[in-house]
């Protein structure tokens, strides 16, 4: 073959790549924030009595874990300035990610919900607690945890999903490792760096995420 | 023999219970004195439990009154037409009783005394170490006093059966309502429940209980309530039901309980 290996142009851009990680890593944490959110609010609002509810909710998730989340960022990128709201590049891929992140989590939240065992919500309305009470105090709690692996693997997802803000000219890992690609053609060590950053990154978060599911155990 | 003078804490009036087009409770009447231990017998089906339910207002019923203390529950009449009270008006009337459950149903993300004590913050309104303190007290009266920390997982069942029995009864509620309480649990821990049930009752709690442990219902009552299909069959002093049961149905209920 006679292809060397020659890291030095990529460790002497190393700052940009780990710059890149850490905007992704940032766009994943404000988008799983938002996306958590609706999460928990649709899936209690699943288990609504009214059939509005429930099916403003179905539509929701069915709409958006149907389409490409490619699409989707685009979409928002390109089509809604043209409807007249205009946001930042940052903005706009956040508030895509977290939409469809929010859509994944309420089905894995709403599994969650219906672990919680029905006689424990019973107990705390006989001891007088409220239904917005029972849902904080005694449901919440419970669903969380009984979610928690299914949110871990999400959550892993999302992070590797913020690799196509790339796309719209967003400057992550995956926009700095193009860019030293083109401006030194070391192709193969490029991707080479960036993919074990991917990875370390994706062990790491599964790690914390393990050792928090064994720190509270299963109901 | 039935205390139905105006000193009832409890009175329940034509109580009607119907799951669609099955009627459970087909109008029950029933009052109930402070300090008197009452408890519930018949065969399954009778609609025991549905009455618990509904004095706890766990289950809607569709005609009838029940009145805690005076106080009617769960509906109130609005023009003529009967509507279900506001959750936060049922929230309150369901603190006023205690309810324990066959099936334990202890919070499992919170220890015993957490158990405890998130009735006493949330609906009793104490401050934290007030509440811990009664939790710490309840815990020790049920004998449970090394176990204040512990999750519900690490407990035996007799021992979750008593962190419930401590939990309801730590709210000071008027009137303690117990559910089957021993039928989950393994023959050998039976006793130890039932023993801490025993010494509420002889504190003078108002208790009122479903149970299919007639030796102990015989012992520990002021009044045994026999229901068939929906209605009290029956009612009076323990003597008097076990000793010369009237209700041919009570007859041959009490005829199978022995074997």
């Amino acid at each position: 073959m006679g292809y060397t290996l020659n890291f030095s142009s990529v460790w002497a851009n190393f700052d940009s790549l780990l710059w890149g990680l850490v905007l992704g890593l940032f766009m994943a944490v404000c988008a799983i924030g938002i996306g958590f959110l609706i999460g928990i609010f649709g899936a209690f609002a699943s288990q609504s009595k009214s059939p509005w509810v429930r099916g403003a909710i179905g539509f929701y998730v069915s709409i958006l874990r149907n389409l490409p989340l490619l699409v989707l960022i685009l979409f928002v990128y390109f089509g809604l300035p043209q409807l007249g709201m205009t946001l930042g590049r940052l903005e706009s891929f956040i508030g895509a990610l977290a939409i469809y992140a929010g859509a994944y989590l309420i089905e894995v939240l709403r599994a969650g919900l219906m672990s919680v065992p029905p006689g424990v919500v019973e107990a705390g309305r006989a001891v007088g607690l409220t239904q917005f009470q029972t849902n904080l105090y005694v449901v919440t709690p419970i669903m969380l945890r009984n979610a928690l692996p299914a949110m871990s693997s999400t959550f892993i997802s999302l992070f590797k999903d913020t690799s196509l803000a790339a796309i719209v000219a967003i400057g992550d890992l995956t926009y700095q490792a193009r860019k030293i690609n083109v401006e030194t053609f070391r192709v193969v060590e490029t991707w080479t760096v960036a993919s074990l950053l991917y990875i370390a990154t994706c062990v790491l978060i599964a790690a914390g995420l393990r050792a928090l599911e064994r720190r509270y155990p299963r109901f | 023999m039935t205390d139905t003078t105006s000193t009832a804490l409890l009175e329940i009036d034509g109580l009607h219970k119907r799951f669609g087009d099955l009627e459970v409770l087909k109008g029950v009447d029933l009052n109930v004195a402070e300090g008197e231990v009452i408890s519930i017998i018949g065969s399954s089906g009778s609609g025991k439990t549905t009455l618990l339910r509904c004095v706890n207002l766990l289950e809607e019923f569709q005609e009838g009154e029940i009145r805690l203390e005076g106080e009617a529950i769960g509906y109130r009449e609005v023009n003529g037409v009967r509507k279900r009270l506001p959750d936060k008006d049922l929230s309150r009337q369901r603190s006023m009783t205690g309810m324990v459950f066959q099936s334990f149903n202890l919070f499992p993300h919170l220890t015993a005394a957490e158990n405890i004590m998130l009735g006493l913050r949330k609906v009793r309104k104490l401050g934290k170490d007030e509440a811990r303190a009664k939790a710490e007290t309840w815990l020790g009266r049920v004998g449970l006093a090394e176990r204040v920390d512990h999750h519900p997982g690490q407990l035996s069942g007799g021992q979750k059966q008593r962190v419930a029995i401590a939990r309801a009864l730590a709210m000071d509620p008027k009137l303690v309502l117990l559910d089957e309480i021993t039928s989950a649990l393994d023959p050998e821990l039976v006793q130890e429940v039932l023993q801490t049930v025993k010494e509420l009752a002889a504190e003078g709690a108002t208790l009122m209980l479903v149970t299919h442990e007639m030796a102990f219902a015989r012992d520990v009552s002021t009044r045994i309530v026999f229901m068939e299909q929906g209605l009290v069959a029956e009612q009076g002093p323990p003597e008097q039901i076990f000793g010369a049961p009237k209700h041919p149905r009570l007859a041959e209920f009490l005829g199978r309980s022995r074997t």
